[in-house]
This record gives C-alpha cells, structure tokens and sequence, in this order.
C-alpha cells in the first residue's frame, strides 16, 4: 500500500477526525509529539485531515449532488471529486468576478448615477 | 539498462508495499527489518546535515575531476542526438497524459455510485495513465542516472544512511555503520533497504 494512502485512510478514520475537530475547539489537545516544525509527513497528514474534514462537513450539508462517503472512502473518487470541484469553484469565482465587474461599469458610465426612490415624507 | 529500470521499479514497489504505521507520521522515522534485527532510519540531525552537506561539496569536486563526468543538461542533449531519449518529446507526452488523466478526473466525478461499470471503466484508465506518468519519470530518472546532478544526489541518499541508520540492540538504537567504508562493505539488501527508506523520508522532508 503507498504511504499516501495509509495517511489518507487515517486522516479520514472517524477516530482522527475527532481528534482533529476536538483540536480545533479545543486548543490544548495535541495532534502529535511536537508542538512545531511538523515534518513532512505531519504537514501532509494535517493537510489530508483538513480535506476530510472540510468534505464530510459538506457531505452533511448536502452540497454537492455528486459527494457521498462512497466518494470519500476511494482515493480515486475522491480525487476525481476533488477536481470537479475545484473547477466547479473556479467557474463560480469567474462568474461572481465577471458580474462585479459589470455592475462597477455600470455605476461608472460617466453623466449616469444611481438614484434611489426616498420618501421624504414631504 | 533495463537491469537498472527493473531495480528502480522494484524499490518503488517495495517502499509502496511497506506497512507505514501511525508512528511514522508521529516521529518522522522508518523502522524495518533485516535477518530478524530491527533497524530505523531517521533523518539528520544539524551537525549531521552540515557533515552531508560539506562531504557532498568534496564529492563534487571529485567528480567533476573524472573522466566523462557529463552535467544533466548535457546529457539531455547527447540523449537527444544520439536518438535515445529526446526529453521534449517525452514533456509534450507527459503533458498530454496530464490534460487525458483531468478529463478522466471530470467524467469520474460526475458518476453517482449505482454506475459501478462506469467507475471502474474510468479508474481503470485513470491507474492506466497514472502508471504511464510513472514510467516515464523511472526512464527520464533511469537515463539522467550518469549525470553530474543525479550521483551528487545518490551520494547524498548514501551518505545520509550511512549516518542515520540505527539497529536496535538491547533495547537501545545505536548506529550501524562507523565509517563510510563499513556501509560500502555492507551486503546489499540491509544498505539499499536503508537507502530506500532515507530517500523516503527525503522526499517527505518538509521545505
């Protein structure tokens, strides 16, 4: 088995995820021996851990049509996912970037400004 | 060559295969076993890495004092000319392969877990190119192995097992090797296993 698949297994175990969301809220709980200068390998551990836990909480929020555990126990499902996802996020960015962009035109076009029906009361 | 290409693929399959335990991940050191004696590797420590680092300095000059020592780009080029291996080609593959694995990657993802024929159709192609993407960097690895830049990096591998290596006896870890030339000396399968293992936790080290 590759390394990187024993470390994603037990970053996705229930029992580190506890571990990790438990860490979280509370600060004196300890993931390992030493509290800085992770090596290597711990950096890629908290990075899988921080994946799996950002995945399950979507996965209860029901965000995703095509996330389910199924997805997230096979590491080539779940990097397929991953992907998809990425470029899901990436086309809504663009999306919110572009219509940004098209309201500040709007507010811009010089001799137009916006106005807002106000009563006075008069 | 195809004798070194079966040695390097085989050591990728053996670190592959090994059993990483919670630990590893714990203290950053590999613990495996030769005739029944438990052995670890771990990484250096400063002094250590300043002992590496000056004998890496001596080997290069060494080296760049042999007859037919040959710097990386250069031997890129040569590759190329004498119609062995012509590494733009093989970036252009790798690319391709990258831009079919994405697609491979969009059309998985959009499968709900009911179309098990279709997933397995895809992630069959997906360890297919997977697989291809390995080969090529264990033949781009496997010719670039006479250059300047890949001994210097195999001295290194070398040099750090030699210092790094601790066999357990009497519950106490002590070094295995006293000098360099002890690790030279050494039967292969404990000195390529604990090469392995060092290049492993290398690859790993935090940048």
């Amino acid at each position: 088995m590759d390394y990187i698949d024993v470390i994603r297994k037990l970053a996705r175990s229930t029992y580190y995820q506890n571990i990790y969301s438990a860490a979280k809220d509370v600060g004196s709980i300890q993931l390992f021996d030493n509290q800085n200068n992770y090596s290597g390998l711990q950096s890629l551990f908290l990075y899988w851990l921080k994946v799996y836990d950002l995945l399950y909480g979507e996965l209860s929020q029901k965000e995703w049509k095509y996330l389910s555990e199924d997805v997230i126990n096979d590491d080539c499902r779940c990097d397929a996912f991953l992907y998809w996802r990425g470029q899901n996020r990436e086309v809504e960015l663009n999306k919110n970037k572009q219509e940004q962009k098209a309201n500040n035109l709007k507010f811009s076009k010089p001799g137009k400004v916006s106005s807002f029906d106000i009563d006075l009361g008069n | 060559m195809e004798n070194k290409e079966q040695i390097l693929s085989e050591s990728i399959k053996s670190l592959e295969l090994n059993n990483y335990e919670v630990g590893v991940i714990q203290d950053n050191k590999l613990i495996f076993i030769v005739d029944d004696k438990n052995y670890r590797v771990r990484m250096p420590i400063q002094s250590e890495q300043a002992l590496i680092d000056h004998k890496r300095n001596l080997a290069q000059l060494e080296y760049l004092n042999q007859e037919g020592c040959i710097t990386r780009k250069q031997l890129i080029t040569k590759l190329k000319e004498v119609g062995i291996l012509d590494i733009e080609k093989i970036e252009a593959r790798k690319e391709e392969l990258t831009k079919e694995l994405k697609q491979m990657w969009f059309s998985l993802a959009t499968k709900s877990s009911n179309e098990k024929n279709r997933i397995e159709e895809y992630k069959e192609k997906i360890n297919k190119i997977q697989d291809e993407l390995k080969n090529i960097a264990i033949e781009v690895g496997t010719q670039l192995a006479p250059s300047l830049e890949s001994r210097l990096e195999k001295f290194i591998v070398e040099y750090t097992a030699f210092l790094c290596t601790d066999v357990q006896s009497e519950g106490k870890w002590l070094r295995v090797w006293e000098t360099i030339e002890d690790f030279n000396k050494t039967d292969s399968p404990l000195t390529e296993r604990a090469a392995a293992s060092i290049t492993w936790l290398l690859l790993n080290k935090r940048s």
